[in-house]
Protein backbone atom coordinates (compact mmCIF):
# COMPACT_ATOMS: atom_id res chain seq x y z
CA UNK A 1 0.00 0.00 0.00
CA UNK A 2 1.48 3.34 -1.03
CA UNK A 3 1.75 6.26 1.38
CA UNK A 4 -0.96 8.48 -0.19
CA UNK A 5 -3.44 5.64 -0.03
CA UNK A 6 -2.42 4.89 3.51
CA UNK A 7 -3.15 8.45 4.52
CA UNK A 8 -6.46 8.66 2.71
CA UNK A 9 -7.56 5.11 3.30
CA UNK A 10 -10.71 5.85 5.26
CA UNK A 11 -11.97 8.50 2.89
CA UNK A 12 -12.43 5.76 0.29
CA UNK A 13 -15.31 4.34 2.30
CA UNK A 14 -18.66 5.80 1.18
CA UNK A 15 -19.89 6.27 4.75
CA UNK A 16 -16.71 8.16 5.69
CA UNK A 17 -17.12 10.38 2.65
CA UNK A 18 -20.87 11.00 2.69
CA UNK A 19 -21.30 11.91 6.36
CA UNK A 20 -18.72 14.72 6.63
CA UNK A 21 -19.81 16.03 3.23
CA UNK A 22 -23.47 16.17 4.20
CA UNK A 23 -22.74 17.60 7.65
CA UNK A 24 -20.50 20.30 6.17
CA UNK A 25 -23.07 21.23 3.54
CA UNK A 26 -25.78 21.35 6.19
CA UNK A 27 -23.78 23.62 8.51
CA UNK A 28 -22.91 25.93 5.62
CA UNK A 29 -26.50 26.05 4.43
CA UNK A 30 -27.66 27.13 7.90
CA UNK A 31 -25.57 30.32 7.71
CA UNK A 32 -24.22 29.78 11.21
CA UNK A 33 -22.05 32.44 12.79
CA UNK A 34 -20.15 29.95 14.94
CA UNK A 35 -18.63 27.89 12.15
CA UNK A 36 -15.14 28.22 13.65
CA UNK A 37 -16.23 26.80 16.98
CA UNK A 38 -18.11 24.01 15.22
CA UNK A 39 -15.13 23.03 13.07
CA UNK A 40 -12.76 23.14 16.07
CA UNK A 41 -15.17 20.98 18.07
CA UNK A 42 -15.37 18.58 15.15
CA UNK A 43 -11.58 18.40 14.93
CA UNK A 44 -11.24 17.72 18.66
CA UNK A 45 -14.00 15.10 18.60
CA UNK A 46 -12.49 13.39 15.56
CA UNK A 47 -9.06 13.32 17.19
CA UNK A 48 -10.53 11.84 20.36
CA UNK A 49 -12.43 9.28 18.32
CA UNK A 50 -9.31 8.32 16.38
CA UNK A 51 -7.29 7.97 19.59
CA UNK A 52 -10.08 5.87 21.00
CA UNK A 53 -10.08 3.62 17.98
CA UNK A 54 -6.29 3.28 18.22
CA UNK A 55 -6.23 2.18 21.83
CA UNK A 56 -9.37 0.42 22.86
CA UNK A 57 -12.50 1.15 20.89
CA UNK A 58 -13.31 -0.77 17.77
CA UNK A 59 -16.86 0.15 16.83
CA UNK A 60 -18.43 -0.92 13.57
CA UNK A 61 -21.02 1.78 13.13
CA UNK A 62 -21.15 2.08 9.37
CA UNK A 63 -24.92 1.66 9.36
CA UNK A 64 -25.31 4.54 11.82
CA UNK A 65 -23.02 6.75 9.74
CA UNK A 66 -25.03 6.05 6.58
CA UNK A 67 -28.38 6.64 8.26
CA UNK A 68 -27.04 9.89 9.70
CA UNK A 69 -25.79 11.05 6.29
CA UNK A 70 -29.12 10.10 4.66
CA UNK A 71 -31.04 12.12 7.27
CA UNK A 72 -28.67 15.07 6.96
CA UNK A 73 -29.02 14.91 3.17
CA UNK A 74 -32.79 15.06 3.53
CA UNK A 75 -32.49 18.06 5.87
CA UNK A 76 -30.36 19.82 3.24
CA UNK A 77 -32.86 18.97 0.49
CA UNK A 78 -35.74 20.26 2.63
CA UNK A 79 -33.64 23.32 3.58
CA UNK A 80 -34.69 22.76 7.17
CA UNK A 81 -33.53 25.58 9.37
CA UNK A 82 -34.26 26.55 12.93
CA UNK A 83 -31.74 29.09 14.12
CA UNK A 84 -32.72 29.26 17.75
CA UNK A 85 -30.17 29.36 20.53
CA UNK A 86 -31.01 25.78 21.39
CA UNK A 87 -30.40 24.72 17.82
CA UNK A 88 -27.00 26.42 17.81
CA UNK A 89 -25.97 24.12 20.65
CA UNK A 90 -27.56 21.31 18.69
CA UNK A 91 -25.26 22.02 15.76
CA UNK A 92 -22.25 21.89 18.08
CA UNK A 93 -23.49 18.60 19.51
CA UNK A 94 -23.99 17.29 16.00
CA UNK A 95 -20.40 18.21 15.09
CA UNK A 96 -19.11 16.37 18.17
CA UNK A 97 -21.22 13.25 17.54
CA UNK A 98 -20.23 13.11 13.86
CA UNK A 99 -16.55 13.62 14.69
CA UNK A 100 -16.53 10.96 17.42
CA UNK A 101 -18.47 8.51 15.26
CA UNK A 102 -16.13 8.90 12.30
CA UNK A 103 -13.11 8.54 14.60
CA UNK A 104 -14.43 5.45 16.38
CA UNK A 105 -15.29 3.81 13.07
CA UNK A 106 -11.76 4.33 11.76
CA UNK A 107 -10.01 1.52 13.63
CA UNK A 108 -7.16 0.15 11.56
CA UNK A 109 -6.65 -3.49 12.46
CA UNK A 110 -4.31 -4.53 9.68
CA UNK A 111 -1.69 -1.83 10.32
CA UNK A 112 0.68 -1.16 13.20
CA UNK A 113 3.40 1.29 14.16
CA UNK A 114 4.10 4.13 11.73
CA UNK A 115 1.55 2.86 9.23
CA UNK A 116 -1.19 3.01 11.80
CA UNK A 117 -0.20 6.49 12.97
CA UNK A 118 -0.09 7.73 9.37
CA UNK A 119 -3.46 6.20 8.65
CA UNK A 120 -5.07 7.81 11.69
CA UNK A 121 -3.48 11.22 11.00
CA UNK A 122 -4.57 11.04 7.38
CA UNK A 123 -8.09 10.12 8.40
CA UNK A 124 -8.26 13.08 10.78
CA UNK A 125 -6.99 15.56 8.19
CA UNK A 126 -9.26 14.15 5.50
CA UNK A 127 -12.35 14.27 7.71
CA UNK A 128 -11.58 17.86 8.68
CA UNK A 129 -11.20 18.93 5.04
CA UNK A 130 -14.25 16.92 4.00
CA UNK A 131 -16.34 18.81 6.57
CA UNK A 132 -14.90 22.31 6.32
CA UNK A 133 -14.58 22.58 2.53
CA UNK A 134 -18.29 21.90 1.79
CA UNK A 135 -19.22 24.04 4.80
CA UNK A 136 -17.29 26.97 3.37
CA UNK A 137 -18.61 26.34 -0.12
CA UNK A 138 -22.25 26.09 0.88
CA UNK A 139 -22.04 29.20 3.08
CA UNK A 140 -20.12 31.12 0.40
CA UNK A 141 -22.42 30.03 -2.45
CA UNK A 142 -25.68 30.54 -0.61
CA UNK A 143 -26.73 33.96 -1.82
CA UNK A 144 -28.46 33.51 -5.16
CA UNK A 145 -31.45 31.32 -5.80
CA UNK A 146 -29.70 28.92 -8.18
CA UNK A 147 -26.91 28.44 -5.63
CA UNK A 148 -29.43 27.46 -2.96
CA UNK A 149 -31.05 25.05 -5.44
CA UNK A 150 -27.62 23.51 -6.14
CA UNK A 151 -27.04 22.86 -2.44
CA UNK A 152 -30.48 21.30 -2.02
CA UNK A 153 -29.94 19.07 -5.05
CA UNK A 154 -26.58 17.96 -3.64
CA UNK A 155 -28.35 17.10 -0.38
CA UNK A 156 -30.75 14.86 -2.26
CA UNK A 157 -27.82 13.12 -4.00
CA UNK A 158 -26.18 12.44 -0.65
CA UNK A 159 -29.43 11.10 0.82
CA UNK A 160 -30.02 8.89 -2.22
CA UNK A 161 -26.43 7.61 -2.27
CA UNK A 162 -26.54 6.85 1.46
CA UNK A 163 -29.78 4.86 1.16
CA UNK A 164 -28.38 2.91 -1.79
CA UNK A 165 -25.12 2.12 -0.02
CA UNK A 166 -27.14 0.98 3.00
CA UNK A 167 -29.22 -1.28 0.76
CA UNK A 168 -26.12 -2.77 -0.82
CA UNK A 169 -24.58 -3.37 2.61
CA UNK A 170 -27.68 -5.17 3.83
CA UNK A 171 -27.87 -7.18 0.62
CA UNK A 172 -24.22 -8.21 0.80
CA UNK A 173 -24.57 -9.18 4.47
CA UNK A 174 -27.80 -11.11 3.93
CA UNK B 1 -6.99 28.86 11.68
CA UNK B 2 -8.33 32.25 10.51
CA UNK B 3 -6.54 32.12 7.14
CA UNK B 4 -8.42 28.95 6.39
CA UNK B 5 -11.77 30.74 6.54
CA UNK B 6 -10.62 33.78 4.63
CA UNK B 7 -9.49 31.76 1.67
CA UNK B 8 -12.26 29.41 0.54
CA UNK B 9 -10.53 28.74 -2.78
CA UNK B 10 -7.64 27.13 -0.89
CA UNK B 11 -10.03 24.89 0.96
CA UNK B 12 -11.69 24.05 -2.34
CA UNK B 13 -8.33 23.19 -3.85
CA UNK B 14 -7.44 20.99 -0.90
CA UNK B 15 -10.83 19.34 -1.04
CA UNK B 16 -10.59 18.38 -4.69
CA UNK B 17 -6.97 17.38 -4.26
CA UNK B 18 -8.01 14.96 -1.56
CA UNK B 19 -10.85 13.48 -3.55
CA UNK B 20 -8.75 13.22 -6.67
CA UNK B 21 -5.90 11.45 -4.95
CA UNK B 22 -8.26 9.09 -3.22
CA UNK B 23 -9.97 8.11 -6.44
CA UNK B 24 -6.89 7.87 -8.55
CA UNK B 25 -5.05 5.27 -6.52
CA UNK B 26 -7.75 2.78 -5.75
CA UNK B 27 -6.92 0.26 -8.44
CA UNK B 28 -9.77 -1.93 -9.50
CA UNK B 29 -12.00 -1.16 -6.53
CA UNK B 30 -13.41 2.26 -5.79
CA UNK B 31 -12.33 4.15 -8.89
CA UNK B 32 -13.65 1.63 -11.40
CA UNK B 33 -16.83 1.20 -9.35
CA UNK B 34 -17.46 4.93 -9.35
CA UNK B 35 -16.63 5.31 -13.03
CA UNK B 36 -18.86 2.44 -14.11
CA UNK B 37 -21.68 3.84 -11.96
CA UNK B 38 -21.09 7.35 -13.26
CA UNK B 39 -21.01 6.30 -16.91
CA UNK B 40 -24.09 4.05 -16.71
CA UNK B 41 -26.67 6.87 -17.00
CA UNK B 42 -24.46 8.86 -19.38
CA UNK B 43 -23.65 6.09 -21.88
CA UNK B 44 -27.20 4.76 -21.90
CA UNK B 45 -29.02 7.07 -24.31
CA UNK B 46 -32.43 6.21 -22.92
CA UNK B 47 -31.34 7.28 -19.43
CA UNK B 48 -29.47 10.31 -20.72
CA UNK B 49 -32.35 11.90 -22.63
CA UNK B 50 -34.86 11.23 -19.86
CA UNK B 51 -32.58 12.83 -17.25
CA UNK B 52 -32.02 15.85 -19.45
CA UNK B 53 -35.79 16.09 -19.95
CA UNK B 54 -36.36 16.16 -16.18
CA UNK B 55 -34.00 19.11 -15.86
CA UNK B 56 -35.47 20.84 -18.91
CA UNK B 57 -39.01 20.46 -17.65
CA UNK B 58 -38.07 21.64 -14.17
CA UNK B 59 -36.43 24.77 -15.57
CA UNK B 60 -39.38 25.31 -17.90
CA UNK B 61 -41.89 25.10 -15.07
CA UNK B 62 -39.86 27.45 -12.86
CA UNK B 63 -40.13 27.62 -9.08
CA UNK B 64 -40.59 25.31 -7.16
CA UNK B 65 -40.33 22.59 -9.84
CA UNK B 66 -36.84 23.71 -10.83
CA UNK B 67 -35.46 22.40 -7.54
CA UNK B 68 -38.23 19.97 -6.55
CA UNK B 69 -38.04 17.65 -9.58
CA UNK B 70 -34.25 17.11 -9.39
CA UNK B 71 -34.65 16.39 -5.68
CA UNK B 72 -37.62 14.05 -6.04
CA UNK B 73 -35.99 12.04 -8.83
CA UNK B 74 -32.87 10.69 -7.03
CA UNK B 75 -34.77 10.13 -3.79
CA UNK B 76 -37.50 8.04 -5.46
CA UNK B 77 -34.91 6.43 -7.73
CA UNK B 78 -33.36 4.80 -4.67
CA UNK B 79 -36.58 2.82 -4.11
CA UNK B 80 -36.41 1.53 -7.68
CA UNK B 81 -32.72 0.73 -7.28
CA UNK B 82 -33.44 -1.09 -4.01
CA UNK B 83 -36.02 -3.24 -5.80
CA UNK B 84 -33.43 -3.95 -8.49
CA UNK B 85 -30.72 -4.84 -5.98
CA UNK B 86 -32.87 -7.25 -3.99
CA UNK B 87 -34.18 -8.76 -7.23
CA UNK B 88 -37.87 -7.87 -6.97
CA UNK B 89 -39.28 -8.64 -10.43
CA UNK B 90 -40.84 -5.59 -12.11
CA UNK B 91 -41.96 -6.14 -15.70
CA UNK B 92 -41.60 -3.66 -18.53
CA UNK B 93 -38.67 -1.68 -17.17
CA UNK B 94 -37.19 -0.88 -20.58
CA UNK B 95 -40.62 0.13 -21.90
CA UNK B 96 -41.12 2.34 -18.84
CA UNK B 97 -37.77 4.07 -19.42
CA UNK B 98 -38.60 4.69 -23.10
CA UNK B 99 -42.08 5.97 -22.16
CA UNK B 100 -40.47 8.33 -19.63
CA UNK B 101 -38.42 9.92 -22.42
CA UNK B 102 -41.47 10.17 -24.71
CA UNK B 103 -43.70 11.65 -22.00
CA UNK B 104 -41.19 14.09 -20.51
CA UNK B 105 -40.03 15.20 -23.95
CA UNK B 106 -43.62 15.74 -25.09
CA UNK B 107 -44.46 17.69 -21.90
CA UNK B 108 -41.55 20.03 -22.62
CA UNK B 109 -42.42 20.23 -26.33
CA UNK B 110 -46.04 21.17 -25.62
CA UNK B 111 -45.05 23.48 -22.75
CA UNK B 112 -47.32 21.58 -20.37
CA UNK B 113 -47.74 23.17 -16.94
CA UNK B 114 -49.58 20.70 -14.69
CA UNK B 115 -49.90 21.26 -10.91
CA UNK B 116 -46.73 20.59 -8.93
CA UNK B 117 -48.07 17.39 -7.35
CA UNK B 118 -48.79 15.90 -10.78
CA UNK B 119 -45.35 16.76 -12.17
CA UNK B 120 -43.64 15.42 -9.03
CA UNK B 121 -45.67 12.18 -9.09
CA UNK B 122 -44.98 11.66 -12.77
CA UNK B 123 -41.25 12.21 -12.35
CA UNK B 124 -41.27 9.97 -9.27
CA UNK B 125 -42.91 7.10 -11.18
CA UNK B 126 -40.37 7.37 -13.99
CA UNK B 127 -37.55 7.53 -11.43
CA UNK B 128 -38.57 4.06 -10.23
CA UNK B 129 -37.94 2.57 -13.69
CA UNK B 130 -34.57 4.26 -14.08
CA UNK B 131 -33.53 3.34 -10.54
CA UNK B 132 -34.49 -0.31 -11.09
CA UNK B 133 -32.37 -0.47 -14.24
CA UNK B 134 -29.35 0.94 -12.38
CA UNK B 135 -30.00 -1.28 -9.37
CA UNK B 136 -30.03 -4.56 -11.32
CA UNK B 137 -26.49 -3.86 -12.55
CA UNK B 138 -25.23 -2.69 -9.19
CA UNK B 139 -24.42 -5.99 -7.41
CA UNK B 140 -22.32 -7.18 -10.38
CA UNK B 141 -20.11 -4.09 -10.42
CA UNK B 142 -16.52 -4.00 -9.15
CA UNK B 143 -17.48 -1.97 -6.10
CA UNK B 144 -21.26 -1.76 -5.64
CA UNK B 145 -20.99 0.80 -2.85
CA UNK B 146 -19.16 3.35 -4.93
CA UNK B 147 -21.11 2.40 -8.07
CA UNK B 148 -24.29 3.65 -6.40
CA UNK B 149 -22.64 6.97 -5.53
CA UNK B 150 -21.47 7.22 -9.15
CA UNK B 151 -24.83 6.75 -10.81
CA UNK B 152 -26.64 9.07 -8.40
CA UNK B 153 -24.04 11.78 -9.06
CA UNK B 154 -24.25 11.29 -12.84
CA UNK B 155 -28.05 11.47 -12.72
CA UNK B 156 -27.85 14.74 -10.80
CA UNK B 157 -25.27 16.18 -13.19
CA UNK B 158 -27.55 15.38 -16.15
CA UNK B 159 -30.44 17.10 -14.36
CA UNK B 160 -28.30 20.17 -13.83
CA UNK B 161 -27.31 20.16 -17.51
CA UNK B 162 -30.99 19.99 -18.44
CA UNK B 163 -31.77 22.85 -16.04
CA UNK B 164 -28.89 24.87 -17.48
CA UNK B 165 -30.26 24.47 -20.99
CA UNK B 166 -33.84 24.95 -19.83
CA UNK B 167 -33.06 28.32 -18.26
CA UNK B 168 -32.79 29.87 -21.72
CA UNK B 169 -36.58 29.41 -21.95
CA UNK B 170 -36.98 32.83 -20.32
CA UNK B 171 -36.26 34.38 -23.73
CA UNK B 172 -38.69 33.84 -26.64
CA UNK B 173 -36.06 32.28 -28.90
CA UNK B 174 -34.81 30.18 -26.02
CA UNK B 175 -38.32 28.90 -25.37
CA UNK B 176 -38.51 27.66 -28.95
CA UNK B 177 -35.09 26.01 -28.57
CA UNK B 178 -36.15 24.26 -25.36
CA UNK B 179 -39.43 23.06 -26.90
CA UNK B 180 -37.51 21.79 -29.92
CA UNK B 181 -35.19 19.97 -27.52
CA UNK B 182 -38.23 18.41 -25.88
CA UNK B 183 -39.55 17.28 -29.27
CA UNK B 184 -36.19 15.73 -30.07
CA UNK B 185 -36.19 13.84 -26.76
CA UNK B 186 -39.76 12.60 -27.37
CA UNK B 187 -38.82 11.39 -30.86
CA UNK B 188 -35.79 9.57 -29.51
CA UNK B 189 -38.02 7.99 -26.88
CA UNK B 190 -40.38 6.81 -29.62
CA UNK B 191 -37.38 5.32 -31.44
CA UNK B 192 -36.37 3.42 -28.29
CA UNK B 193 -39.94 2.29 -27.76
CA UNK B 194 -40.28 0.98 -31.34
CA UNK B 195 -36.91 -0.78 -31.01
CA UNK B 196 -38.10 -2.51 -27.84
CA UNK B 197 -41.44 -3.40 -29.42
CA UNK B 198 -39.89 -4.82 -32.62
Amino acid sequence: MTRPILVLWHVLWPSHLLLPLSTGLFFGQQQLNNKRIISILFLIATTLGLFGSWFFINLKIETFLLIASALTGLLIAAHASALTTLMRFGYMGMAVVVGLSLGFDSAQETLSGTGQVLSLCGSGISFFILLTAPMLLSSYFNQKNWQKIGIRVMGSWIAASSVLVLTVLFTLNA
Amino acid sequence: MIWFYKLPHRALFLFFLTIGTASAHTGSGSASGFISGFTHPILGWDHLIAMLAVGLWGAFLGNPSIWLLPIVFPLVMTFGATAGIVGTPIPGIEIGIAISAVTLGALVAFAARPPIWISSTLVGIFALFHGYAHGTELPQSANPLVYSVGFVTATGVLHLLGIGFGLIARWPAGKIAVQTGGSFIALMGIAFLSKIAS
